[in-house]
């Protein structure tokens, strides 16, 4: 876990760095620094709330329960059931990410993780009254279409390449 | 953001009475101290994704994106829109009005569909909190197993329903007289 955790810094500070060098390059390293903090400022209390939450679920929701519908013996109905939660979970990154490590991450295969995440981000409900607002029906149903099934297709590709 | 934060809020109230009936306050109070430990565990990465998240939205500008993805993108659309679908920062309600925007302004419908989706696939400020959560092999395996879908699905649209960028327009240019009506109204 920590050797996890230090990769991910490194990689993190790496591409933190590099923006900033193209920030300062054009001047505008103050203002971007100044965004960011804004932008925690403004997502803390959800923050907050996502990890409690996580927290909660962590020591509500049995192991065996989660590796029954999603772990390795779920075979392909993980590649159902992990789309279908990723696209319910609403509360942007901050809120489904956390919850991914605290309560899938170590109980589902590779494709059932890969399948959860792409349908979170492409296929979320909770894009759709925005769609319908500013893009209209047409728009939603040729989106729909063409994404719906991938989520599950991602995931079966990379149980078989990287499973 | 205030419907998210109540809705979660709420989630957050049943979670703790239900630990309460199964295991009193103690359960209760393991709860919050979970997450507490979780929070604290990741915090080095959140400060630095969001140092990333700020200095990338000042990078790239809304007229960036309309200069590029506007009628003169041309067969380049689908490229583009993936390019700068990865690029663009902001939630929903920012980048739904903005592909609107982009619609009106002569963007190709494929242009659209790659950009939307690679605005939720490989947008690159939320991959420090998919690597700090979700680990570095998973981020990585998603991100190659994905890797060509915007731009496929793009170019498919444009090559296959040519004649969906009009029909879409009029919807969008229908939705934005329909808004523009009611705010007129009130």
């Amino acid at each position: 876990m920590v050797s996890e955790l230090t990769e991910a810094i490194i990689v993190l500070a790496i591409m933190a760095l590099i923006l900033l060098f193209m920030a300062i390059k054009q001047g505008k390293h103050i203002e971007g620094l100044k965004e960011g903090k804004k932008l925690f400022l403004n997502v803390l209390p959800l923050l907050l709330i996502a990890f409690i939450i996580v927290g909660f679920i962590e020591i509500l929701l049995p192991e065996a329960t989660l590796q029954a519908w999603l772990g390795e013996e779920s075979g392909w109905k993980g590649l159902i059931i992990g789309p279908i939660i990723g696209a319910l979970v609403q509360g942007g990154p901050y809120a489904f990410f956390p919850l991914f490590d605290a309560v899938f991450r170590d109980s589902v295969t590779i494709g059932t993780a890969v399948a959860m995440i792409t349908a979170w981000g492409m296929i979320n409900i909770g894009h759709l009254p925005y769609e319908f607002a500013f893009l209209g029906p047409r728009f939603v149903l040729l989106k729909y279409c063409i994404y719906i099934a991938l989520p599950s297709l991602a995931g079966l590709l990379a149980n078989i390449l990287f499973g | 953001m205030n419907k998210t934060a109540l809705g979660m809020a709420a989630a957050t109230v049943t979670l703790a009475l239900i630990a309460f009936f199964q295991g009193g306050l103690a359960l209760v109070g393991q709860g919050f101290l979970t997450g507490g430990q979780t929070l604290l565990r990741v915090f080095p990465i959140l400060i630095l994704a969001f140092i990333i998240a700020g200095l990338s939205s000042k990078l790239i500008s809304r007229k960036i994106v309309t200069d590029w993805l506007g009628q003169r993108a041309g067969w380049k659309g689908p490229f583009l829109g993936t390019l700068l679908g990865a690029l663009v920062p902001g939630g929903p309600f920012f980048f739904y009005p903005l592909m609107a925007t982009l619609i009106v302004s002569g963007a190709n419908v494929g242009t659209m569909i790659s950009f939307v989706a690679a605005k939720t696939l490989w947008y690159i400020g939320r991959i420090p909190i998919e690597i700090a959560f979700a680990g570095l092999e998973i981020t990585v395996v998603r991100f190659l197993i994905t890797f060509a879908i915007p731009i496929l699905a793009g170019i498919a649209v444009d090559i296959f329903l040519p004649g969906y960028t009009n029909k879409i327009k009029e919807e969008v240019e229908a939705l934005q007289a329909k808004n523009k009506s009611q705010k007129s109204g009130e």
